[in-house]
């Protein structure tokens, strides 16, 4: 099969970063293709104050053998306070003090290299490595961050950070040494720092660049955050806050204290720390077991007597942030402060680690790799969220006018266990119906989808049909009741027309899962046909349905016919009419609540033609109100608006003269319109004559009869004055 | 987390078409999951599954649709053949009728996909030739005909189940390579991934310390 060439022999190879699900997995399995190498680094920060360095520091360092290191990290902070520093770059400081910390270092300079260094203006930063390491550093880069006071565009660099990326073996590590703001109230400035630090601290390793010659498009960039592992340290300029319960003595006094570890609960950094604010998945020791580094008399260890007398802090710090929770990396001795060196106000603060550094065996990572694509695959088919329905269909069965049916729908979300789904499902159940349960994800973000295509667009059903919630996220655990209602009102009856057949509403619902698969979910209806939403032409050739369950007398309607249905003028009308007509004017309360119960049994009734006598099923208000529903849900109204306005029009303008006015209904409505009109005019001129206050209804008739725009008032008057009119003089007097 | 170099430079969107019962969403659980199912229920609504592959030396991440194929949600799944740079028209070889509808499938497959979307016909259900009901020769002529690649697999056994999926890439592959599939376009269904330095991907992370 052609398809041996899928697999070319030049396999991509591993290469972190690239898929967080494929890493997740090489993670996990690093045990088959990486060794582990124990590596001592000590990190220090010192605030050197401006001061010219002594030829050496032996206390610097710890010189004992097992805390000698394999590396040393040093960031110096205003190590050159010159003015002249800022614009001409003057190495000699930094030469003194490179020097400096060499031969402070165990076994003096010989025994170390320098690997890298960076400085800005005062803020150094260099990395030491023992000339008997035989950890191979790699991709070594610099990079510094100006945060200071703006002089137009560029900042100088008397605040900021620098920082150096490496590579130990097979680890990246960063270390970045920063000098935040300084002054008790710059907490938002230091902040600030901070961030601006973090955010641009960003390197272009080369190697990577190498392995993607054929791809010159993409340029890799590396952030303090692609890191393994990352040491941050300086004068971070964190200040205590001790809201004013303390004086400056009282800090002063605890501070030189045994119990000076009490302090650091007003540290800020602490404080933003808890807050989330800056260095976030960085880490420092719970307690700091020394005394704040700040700030003492140059060649003392008194607390500052100048003017300012500072308030003592710690402003010097060591953290630190791994990538993950499998980075091996450990504090391996206490952090400590250097209290014999006076030269500064500072004092040097210095911390040894224990870093696993890891070698990656390339074939076995390039061998795994293909597996770990496969394993990463696999999880995320298995993490798309899935859920189980309680119902794959709802049917509703027959709906009617007017009745509006709810059915609930119940939805779980899987679990991994199939006993334990067996269990839910059965729980639901009993309730018939769409619940989610979110088990194994946090939560589950389901939404009904609006269908491309679909006719009714921008909906994610047809009208007839109510769906809540559209959307919900359903909290772990917890699940999702999704209710459905059908329900058919005069407006719906009217849209659905051209929709129905044989009464079958149909309608397919898609529950689409957040980053996950979509459910259709088939919901069907049988609309029964009712007389209400119907045409005059419909109503006329109806027969009365048998009802359900009813036995089957033969030719049911044949038995109806014998009365004074007028031609033209369908039963449900007439039966309806002649039953208010029997009750008369006198029983109509208009103030009467409307009941929906007994408009389902007016309407039953009305359908099956049983009983056929309608006086005595309900309250005349209520067959009134079914009479004008009834008028009103026509699919066109008894005055057609066919003719486009021109009845209208004629009706307005000859609204008092009845006799022009039947002229008109006459020339221009079909006969079945006519006649319902002469009908209802004809009652409504006895229930007038019955009861005066009747009147008041006009231009509730009007609007059934018209259908005209019910919000133009002014209209709404002059079609009830026509009403009234055609009432008044019916086509017996009108026509002579 | 370096910007750069992803495992895949593409993502292919795939869909599944075909009868009910022709086998589809089992061909993608063989695909993705090299397992078969048996007694697997009908698929009501859409499903998708994922997998890297590689075709000539680069990643491609393949998303793949699987969509119900009663004819009753026919008018609801057509509005997933958007944005497809693959199709695999599937029928049940062991069943003529599936193979009879394969022209209205087809039909709907090219009015509603891109030109250029790599159409595969497929007839799963190899394992069972005792009852096979549609010749090789003839579902052979009638891909001819129409253009389209074909192959007999089977979900349970899993043969040949790899290859038309592959197979599909790498036609998409190919397409792209002498510019007939034209990456700008609309709906390829194709995305190339960008290159954007992580650093301006990774916002969110970064503003989680301000």
């Amino acid at each position: 099969m052609a398809t041996t060439t899928f697999y070319t022999k030049q396999r991509c190879n591993w290469i972190e970063g690239r898929d967080a699900k494929v890493d997740e997995v090489m993670r996990e399995w690093m045990h088959k293709f990486c060794s582990f190498q124990d590596v001592k680094i000590c990190v220090s920060t010192f605030n050197v104050n401006g001061k010219s360095p002594q030829s050496v520091f032996p206390t610097w360092f710890s010189q004992k053998r097992e805390d000698i290191a394999e590396f040393y990290a040093v960031g110096l902070q205003e190590m050159d306070l010159s003015v002249g520093t800022y614009i001409i770059d003057n190495t000699k400081k930094m030469e003194g003090w490179t020097d400096a910390i060499h031969c402070s270092l165990p076994g003096g300079r010989t025994h170390f290299n320098v690997i890298g260094s960076m400085r800005l203006v005062g803020i150094f930063v260099i990395v030491f490595q023992s000339v008997h390491s035989k950890i191979r550093v790699t991709d070594i880069n610099v990079k510094y961050v100006a945060t200071g006071i703006s002089v137009l565009v560029n900042k100088l660099g008397n605040k900021g950070g620098t920082a150096i990326s490496m590579k130990m073996n097979d680890t990246w590590v960063c270390f970045v040494n920063a000098h935040f703001a300084a002054g008790n109230n710059e907490l938002e400035r230091r902040n600030q720092d901070f961030r601006d630090i973090y955010n641009d601290v960003v390197f272009y390793p080369r190697s990577q660049q190498e392995g993607l010659r054929d791809r010159p498009l993409e340029v890799p960039v590396m952030c303090l955050y692609d890191h393994d592992v990352v040491f941050w340290f300086g004068d971070l300029n964190y200040r205590l806050n001790t809201d004013g319960k303390m004086s400056n003595e009282d800090v002063r006094r605890i501070a030189s204290s045994e119990k000076f570890a009490d302090l650091l609960q007003y540290c800020q950094l602490r404080e933003q720390m808890t807050h989330g604010t800056v260095f976030k998945d960085f880490k420092e020791p719970d307690s700091l077991p020394f005394r704040p580094t700040y700030k003492y008399d140059c060649g003392t260890n008194t607390w500052d007597t100048s003017e300012k007398g500072r308030v003592p802090a710690w402003t010097d710090r060591i953290l630190t942030f791994t990538k993950h929770s499998k980075v091996g990396l450990e504090l391996i001795q206490p952090m400590e402060s250097v209290e014999t060196i006076t030269i500064s106000d500072h004092k040097p603060v210095r911390a040894l680690f224990n870093l696993k550094v890891k070698k990656i065996n390339e074939s076995g990572a390039n061998s795994v790799y293909e597996e770990a694509i496969r394993e990463a695959d696999r999880r995320a088919n298995e993490e798309l969220p899935q859920v189980q329905l309680s119902l794959n269909e709802v049917d509703f069965g027959i709906v009617n006018y007017l009745e509006p049916k709810t059915r609930s729908c119940y939805c779980a979300k899987l679990l991994e266990s199939p006993s334990a789904n067996n269990e839910i499902i059965e729980l639901k159940r009993e309730k018939i119906g769409l619940t989610f349960l979110a088990l194994l994800f946090p939560s589950v973000r389901f939404s009904f989808k609006v269908r491309p295509n679909a006719r009714n667009n921008q909906e994610i059903c047809e009208k007839w049909l109510m769906v809540t919630p559209t959307h919900y996220q359903i909290p772990q655990g917890s699940s999702m009741e999704i209710s459905l209602t059908v329900s058919i009102s005069t407006d719906i009856v009217r849209r659905i027309q051209d929709v129905l057949r044989n009464g079958q509403l149909q309608e397919i619902l898609v529950l689409h899962l957040e980053n996950g698969r979509d459910y259709f979910i088939p919901v069907t209806a049988v609309y029964n046909n009712s007389c209400f939403g119907s045409t005059l032409e419909k109503l006329l050739t109806a027969r009365p349905k048998k009802e359900v369950n009813l036995i089957d007398f033969d030719d049911f309607s044949d038995n109806l016919a014998s009365d004074n249905c007028p031609p033209y003028v369908p039963r449900v009308v007439y039966r309806l009419v002649m039953a208010l007509r029997v009750r008369g004017a006198a029983q109509l309360n208009i103030e009467e609540e409307l009941d929906n119960a007994v408009f389902n049994r007016i309407r039953s009734a009305l359908e099956t033609g049983n009983p056929d006598d309608m006086s005595t099923i309900a309250s005349s208000y209520m067959l009134y109100s079914a009479l004008i529903r009834l008028l009103d849900s026509l699919d066109e109204p008894v005055i057609m608006e066919g003719m486009f306005k021109i009845i209208h029009k004629e009706m307005i303008k000859y609204r008092t003269d009845a006799r022009q006015l039947w002229t008109t209904v006459r020339s221009s409505l079909p006969k079945p319109n006519q006649a319902v009109l002469e009908l209802v005019c004809l009652m409504l001129r006895e229930f007038f004559s019955q009861k005066y206050e009747l009147r008041d209804q006009l231009s509730l008739w009007a609007g059934a009869l018209f259908r005209h725009d019910i919000t133009e008032e002014r209209m709404n008057g002059m079609y009830a004055t026509v009403l009234q009119t055609m009432c008044d003089y019916a086509p017996d007097v009108a026509l002579g | 987390m370096t910007a750069a170099p992803y495992n895949y430079s593409y993502i292919f969107k795939y869909i599944i078409i075909g009868d009910m019962g022709v086998g589809k969403s089992c061909l993608l659980h063989q695909f993705t999951e090299k397992k078969f199912m048996a007694d697997c229920p009908h698929t009501i609504g859409v499903e998708f599954g994922t997998r890297i592959i590689e075709v000539s030396g680069q990643k491609i991440k393949l998303q793949i649709w699987d969509t119900a194929g009663q004819e009753r949600f026919r008018a609801v799944t057509r509005s997933y053949y958007r944005g497809a740079a693959g199709a695999l028209m599937v029928y049940d070889m062991t069943r003529r009728s599936t193979y009879n509808h394969l022209s209205s499938w087809l039909a709907d497959a090219k009015s509603l996909t891109n030109p250029n979307t790599a159409i595969f016909l497929i007839g799963n259900k190899a394992d069972l030739e005792d009852q096979r009901d549609v010749p090789y020769e003839e579902a052979k002529a009638f891909a001819e005909e129409n253009g389209l690649t074909f192959l007999e697999c089977s979900a349970k056994t899993g043969s040949n189940v790899e290859d038309a999926f592959l197979e599909t890439a790498k036609q998409i592959y190919q397409n792209i390579q002498d510019g007939s599939l034209d990456l700008n376009a609309a709906d390829t269904g194709v995305q190339p991934k960008q290159n954007l330095p992580r650093a301006a991907e990774n916002n969110g992370k970064k503003d989680c310390n301000c």
